[in-house]
């Protein structure tokens, strides 16, 4: 009887101390995973991919944005006023589509959503990637969701004395939380070319400035990347299929908008003079979608890569990145179907773009950065 | 599956054991052993089921083989000393061709200039566990020390899964009387509590004391060009503790999971770096492979009963078998000879009558086994080379900033007769917390009781800590180590791969 009661008081114990600790973590819960309530509420961490899945869980909305850095920007305000329903930004700085993927099921599975408002980023340029880290989020177990927290940066903090604030996250808006924009680092770098070359220590332009010039250098040798795509091109049409076209079948009330970020003409530009295969890659799988959105009345893909504001490196902080202004301006072109592309415009659409980009005059900015980078050689 | 992982935790173990003694509760106790059997296969499967045949294979030879030697009046004296010698062959041609095949081409190769391909097998699991348990069967149904031969009993003495992977290497005669026994078929809530206890030691061991040490003596071995004084010194150290509590953990948690069903293993480690000799730290370390190793290999080729330098060769043969056992390669085989070496010695010295100061002679063991692991450790030759190189570089001793500020603020400060010592870089490797912990540790190793004495194990009528208080004690051990575990990738237990 003694040792059976001892066998108890081990079990108990056990039993008590994992309460205490899973009690811990789902009182403060910095992700918001299980609850949004308490001192802390609304507080929300950066890191968007593990965060996302405590927004689905515990907020109240019916749209979202699950873009890119290309849509951090993007007011969810402005688009709720502008496209209706009421939207969050769940965007994913830097994430591909695999990634995104088991985020939009996941926000799709759990809500009804109106809309979904997406970014096409490097269309054709799929790759599956190993599956996430932080997948367990997404899944229908909600008890592995503990998971989050069990790593040296929860633990700590949570179980000491020192104040919870800090690990916590930061109250804001669900507005756009992981806005750049504001950031001095990235908006001191629009307005035109002399103020990317300020920031020429800074390693995004370390890597840009090589990267435009290697380009020009290959164009003039006459090294053009034009390899044969077929088997890309398939990989890039089964992988819209599972990716995207799956989600837009799967739930015909929701509305899809995919929307081809206006990355700058000089992105274009190296493309078209320079990596063909790429681009007719972009292009091919651009056609495919817009043929395949024939089939659903339920998503829209928008393009906007004939517009003039692309030729105006101002508008830019490299070669793909551009102002806050532009994320509104696509809201109210999305609201004013300004962009649409169908099977009748797509052709007129990817030949206008190929034109452009091929017009642009690369050399002269390559001459400048040489210039700027190399003064003592001119 | 390790023992130091959720599903085995709170999967596998826990529905092992219920259905276990429900099925005996329902006086299946056939059914309960097989279920057994089963479970621990499917324990040994959860790695590779491509290993299951051969220890399916290896298990049903040796029990026919076995069964075959004990019945005495059938055979000749002659044909069962065949029938033994086809046995032992056996077993040591499986272990052999899946564990040194590569290793004796790679050496005929280098001496004969050859290019024979290497076969690059993988190695089954507890391979040299099982061989080495099997082989003991054998040998005693052949001198007739054998007495069971019920097929579940032998399954369950095999594959049993707390020391199914890396021992302790048990003995037929003090497992199958066990499995056998009706009493054990019945929960016995102190054995369960005292297991409980038991591998929560085990798995405190293992996951928090063991797997620090681990990224310490990794870093020292496999990562770093070249070694300070000090840094060498604290790689040695991190990986001698690293192994010892790797290895005492696994044995804690195979003795707590077994206790759990009645079933008691032997001891493994009795405290072996208190040990003052280095015989005396073989009857402290890896006990059931000394045991085997002494009855089935030392005895046998002569023992001490054929003059000293007959006993000297029989030792040096014995270790170097013992290290051949742990791996093939020629590090484990010099670190058997480096052991077999100094048990000559230390037997010569004795003859002569020498004497030595206890601390002294704890102070030249511990270092001698300290310096020994090195070779058991290194990968390659440079590593061990590269470690001991570090550890006798008097001239290149550099003090870490955190030591040094240590220091300077606390020792120096109790005594002026101290000196100066500078810092002259940040090690990459080492912290202060290597060292503190180094400390700390030697202090648990030499000052406290093992896990053994504390829960007086084997002789559990003696334990004085089946009260509430250690229950809550160990429960709070078990669960931070749960917490450590959670908060780090699983390891593996170093012993996995011998």
């Amino acid at each position: 009887m003694k040792n059976k009661k001892n066998v108890l008081t081990y079990i108990v114990t056990v039993f008590l101390l994992a309460l205490v600790f899973f009690g811990t973590l789902y009182a403060y819960d910095p992700l918001k995973l299980f609850h949004n309530k308490g001192t802390y509420k609304d507080y929300i961490q950066k890191n968007m991919r593990e965060q996302a899945a405590g927004i689905i869980n515990n907020w109240d909305f019916d749209s979202i944005t699950l873009g890119t850095s290309m849509l951090e920007n993007t007011s969810s305000k402005e688009a709720s006023e502008q496209l209706g329903g009421k939207f969050v930004n769940i965007s994913l700085s830097g994430g591909n589509y695999f990634e995104r993927k088991f985020v939009l099921d996941y926000a799709l599975r759990k809500k009804e959503l109106k809309k979904v408002l997406y970014s096409l980023d490097y269309l054709g340029n799929f790759s599956k990637g190993p599956i996430p880290k932080w997948s367990y989020l997404y899944d229908y177990n909600r008890f592995n969701d503990f998971k989050a927290y069990i790593n040296d940066k929860y633990l700590k903090w949570l179980f000491s004395f020192h104040t919870k604030k800090w690990i916590m996250g930061r109250k804001i808006s669900l507005d756009r939380p992981n806005a750049w924009y504001k950031d001095k680092l990235s908006s001191e770098r629009f307005g035109g070319l002399h103020n990317w070359f300020k920031r020429k220590n800074n390693w995004r332009y370390k890597m840009v400035f090589p990267q435009i010039l290697n380009s020009i250098k290959e164009i003039k040798a006459g090294h053009i990347i034009n390899t044969d795509i077929s088997e890309k091109l398939k990989m890039s049409k089964n992988f819209i299929d599972e990716t995207l076209l799956s989600a837009v079948e799967k739930y015909p009330e929701t509305e899809f908008i995919f929307v081809l970020p206006p990355y700058s003409r000089i992105r274009y530009a190296i493309w078209a003079q320079h990596d063909k295969s790429y681009f007719e890659r972009y292009k091919k799988s651009l056609e495919y979608l817009v043929l395949q959105s024939e089939n659903y009345e339920n998503m829209k893909i928008y393009g906007w890569g004939t517009e003039s504001f692309l030729d105006d490196i101002s508008n830019y902080k490299d070669l793909r990145h551009y102002e806050y202004k532009i994320n509104s301006w696509m809201l109210k072109a999305i609201k004013n179907n300004q962009g649409l592309l169908s099977v009748e415009n797509i052709d007129n659409y990817l030949n206008q773009i190929t034109q452009k980009a091929l017009q642009y005059d690369l050399l002269i900015l390559g001459e400048k950065i040489e210039k700027y980078l190399h003064p003592e050689d001119k | 599956m390790l023992f130091n992982s959720h599903i085995f935790i709170f999967t596998f173990l826990p529905i092992t054991f219920f259905i276990y003694f429900y099925l005996n509760s329902k006086r299946l106790t056939e059914v309960s052993k097989a279920f057994l059997v089963f479970s621990s296969l499917f324990f040994y499967s959860w790695w590779n089921i491509a290993y299951l045949p051969i220890i399916l294979v290896s298990m049903l030879f040796n029990y026919v083989v076995g069964v075959s030697l004990s019945k005495e009046k059938e055979h000749t004296k002659v044909s069962k000393k065949g029938l033994l010698t086809f046995g032992i062959i056996a077993n040591v041609a499986l272990l052999g061709y899946f564990k040194y095949a590569d290793f004796l081409i790679e050496n005929v190769n280098l001496v004969a200039g050859s290019q024979v391909p290497l076969l690059h097998l993988a190695l089954p699991l507890a391979i040299s566990f099982f061989t080495f348990q099997q082989i003991a069967y054998l040998v005693d149904s052949y001198r007739g020390e054998t007495k069971e031969y019920d097929f579940l009993n032998y399954a369950n003495f095999v594959t049993f899964f707390p020391q199914l992977i890396a021992g302790p290497i048990v003995h037929h005669s003090e497992m199958m009387p066990q499995f056998a026994k009706t009493r054990n078929k019945v929960k016995n809530y102190r054995n369960i509590a005292l297991g409980l206890f038991i591998f929560s030691i085990g798995l405190f061991k293992k996951v928090v004391i063991a797997d620090t040490f681990s990224v310490w003596a990794t870093q020292g071995f496999d990562v770093a060009e070249k070694l300070n004084l000090i840094e060498a010194w604290a790689t040695s150290l991190s990986y001698t503790f690293q192994l010892y509590f790797d290895f005492s953990g696994y044995a804690d948690m195979a003795i707590g999971a077994a206790l759990l069903f009645n079933i008691k293993l032997p001891i493994n480690f009795n405290s072996p770096y208190k040990a003052t000799s280095i015989q005396d730290f073989w009857r402290r370390w890896h006990i059931t492979l000394s045991r085997f190793l002494r009855d089935y290999v030392y005895i046998p080729l002569g023992g001490n009963r054929k003059g000293n330098f007959r006993t000297y060769g029989n030792l040096m043969a014995t270790f170097i078998i013992g290290g051949i056992w742990h791996g093939a390669g020629w590090t484990f085989i010099f670190w058997g000879f480096l052991h077999g070496l100094a048990l000559v010695i230390q037997r010569a010295w004795n003859q002569l009558g020498f004497k030595m100061n206890t601390i002294l002679a704890w102070f030249i063991t511990f270092n001698f086994i300290n310096i020994a692991w090195v070779f058991f450790r290194a990968k390659e030759w440079d590593d061990a080379v590269k470690v001991l190189k570090g550890m006798v570089d008097i001239k290149n001793i550099v003090f870490t900033n955190d030591f040094v500020n240590i220091y300077n603020h606390t020792f120096k400060k109790l005594s002026f007769m101290l000196p100066n010592i500078s810092g002259s870089k940040q090690s990459f490797m080492f912290d202060f917390n290597t060292f503190f912990w180094i400390f700390v540790i030697l202090v648990i190793i030499l000052k406290f009781k093992n896990s053994n004495e504390i829960t007086s194990y084997p002789n559990l009528e003696k334990s004085k800590i089946l009260t509430k208080v250690y229950a809550i004690y160990f429960a709070i051990l078990f669960m931070f180590s749960l917490l450590y575990m959670s908060l780090y990738s699983y390891s593996e237990f170093i012993y996995f791969n011998f």
